[in-house]
């Protein structure tokens, strides 16, 4: 091929793509919402559209229409790339998320590796959105987002590894592929819950939602921001929401089992995934936010031994089943 | 058991999903209120034109309202009000007019939404005073007019 048509083709993915986040973060945020508004007795958007679809989209517009506010005494650079930065891994990850049999953009032998690695970046995101705002809140909610992500990342990717043990691969594909015969959310409960937890701080959703704390340091690192900088951080906190949901999907639900054909295989997936993302919303509309100290104690005490276990007895039994097989 | 806690919450929670909201759309929806619900008053009138009134402009009211809200002027040499003007601004829609009202001049309504642009707007005179209507629902034709100046 010509090297300009590559690279337009590799421009409209790219469209694609983007375009894809944004439909889903709007589509998540009326999601949040609705499931919201009806866990209050309330009904949540109603005016624009059927059921008030159209609501976040013109939230959307007004947030971009807004005057783009830096305020004085900022750290400018920091400032303006924290919001930028929080989509870099939100958007590489898409490019490596399998939604059916061949119908994933990057297929590498390590994808689920270099997901949960580029999900960290985040957390860089967040302590530069603290720093660079100049604001004491904001400090304190960027600091407590990096110390949230870095201390919840540890059992869920641990947890992540007895899925990968079992599978015997690294390749998104190939563990769903290894999941014809049963879900490993069955084999592997204690790792689905742990994954699931450890995800829902990764991804600061309450009641793990320490670095915003809405009532204790206002909104923590994106007290300054405003416009399209703030939407910035708040579709990528819904889209951030979909990849784990997704990925969790891809772990322990089966992905797309037991369709191999690519239509219903992304149909079943979505399901399965948009099935997750109602239980964290569920658990979102549940729960108070943790307190900051608990919230470590449960991190560091109680998820991190558990999935240090889980990876143990799973790593025993996939060697003595192995064993006995003769591999 | 260890969790229960949160299955109960969560229980709690879709519960509340699978129920029907308590939330009335106003303004396209109303709720209902009470018949005792306190609202604006009427004045009765007898006969309409010329107007005639069942208040004699006496001003017991006057005297007896708490707040100062109403004022009353009688008119020289006939038993009916010349002035009568309520500012409902100040008026707390307690109902005490009425009921030390020895004519039974007076006559309570439903109609509790009303707005004004300035402080002028919440005082009503005898002539808007006859207009409400007894029940919220029930708007005479004039009404909107009237609203509308």
């Amino acid at each position: 091929m010509v090297w300009w048509i590559e690279l337009l083709w590799a421009l409209l993915k790219l469209v694609i793509a983007v375009m894809f986040i944004f439909i889903t973060a709007l589509i998540l945020i009326w999601m949040l919402r609705k499931v919201m508004g009806h866990m209050q007795y309330r009904r949540g958007p109603r005016h624009h559209g059927p059921h008030g679809i159209w609501q976040t989209i013109f939230d959307a517009i007004k947030l971009l229409g807004k005057e783009d506010i830096i305020p004085n005494g900022v750290d400018r650079w920091t400032f303006i790339a924290a919001p930028i930065i929080i989509f870099v891994p939100t958007l590489t990850i898409f490019a490596f998320l399998p939604f059916a049999e061949k119908i994933v953009a990057t297929n590498i032998e390590i994808s689920l590796f270099f997901i949960l690695a580029v999900m960290g970046i985040s957390a860089i995101s967040l302590l530069m959105a603290g720093w660079g705002s100049n604001n004491k809140y904001s400090l304190l909610g960027g600091l407590r987002g990096a110390a949230q992500m870095m201390s919840y990342e540890i059992p869920m990717v641990i947890a992540a590894m007895g899925v990968v043990l079992m599978a015997g691969s690294m390749n998104l594909t190939e563990i769903v592929r290894a999941q014809t015969k049963i879900w490993y959310a069955v084999p592997q409960a204690v790792g689905f819950f742990i994954f699931f937890t450890a995800s829902l701080a990764e991804i600061n959703s309450t009641p793990f939602d320490m670095p915003e704390a809405e009532s204790e340091i206002v909104a923590g690192f994106n007290i300054e921001y405003s416009g399209f900088r703030f939407a910035a951080f708040f579709l990528a906190e819904f889209v951030n929401l979909f990849i784990v949901c997704a990925l969790a999907a891809l772990l322990f639900l089966g992905g797309w089992q037991p369709f191999e054909n690519p239509v219903y295989g992304t149909i079943i997936f979505l399901v399965k995934t948009y099935a997750l993302i109602f239980f964290a919303m569920w658990v979102r509309s549940t729960f108070p936010r943790f307190r900051i100290d608990q919230f470590m104690d449960f991190g560091w005490k109680v998820l991190l031994p558990l999935s240090l276990a889980n990876l143990f007895i799973t790593a025993v039994i996939v060697l003595v089943v192995d064993r006995l097989r003769g591999v | 058991m260890l969790g229960a806690g949160l299955v109960q919450g969560l229980k709690t929670t879709l519960r509340a999903f699978f129920t029907k909201p308590v939330t009335i759309l106003w303004p396209y929806q109303k709720v209902p209120i009470a018949s005792q619900g306190q609202g604006l008053i009427r004045l009765r009138m007898t006969q309409l034109d010329p107007p005639v009134y069942k208040c004699t402009g006496c001003g017991i009211c006057a005297s007896n309202c708490p707040q100062r809200c109403i004022s009353v002027e009688k008119k020289g040499g006939e038993k009916q009000p010349e002035i009568y003007t309520v500012n409902y601004g100040l008026c707390m829609f307690c109902r005490i007019c009425i009921d030390v009202c020895p004519f039974d001049a007076l006559q309570q309504t439903q109609e509790h939404e009303f707005i004004g642009e300035s402080r002028d707007d919440f005082i009503r005179r005898k002539e808007e005073l006859a207009m409400n209507s007894v029940f919220a629902d029930e708007k005479t034709a004039a009404e909107p007019e009237e609203n509308a100046k």
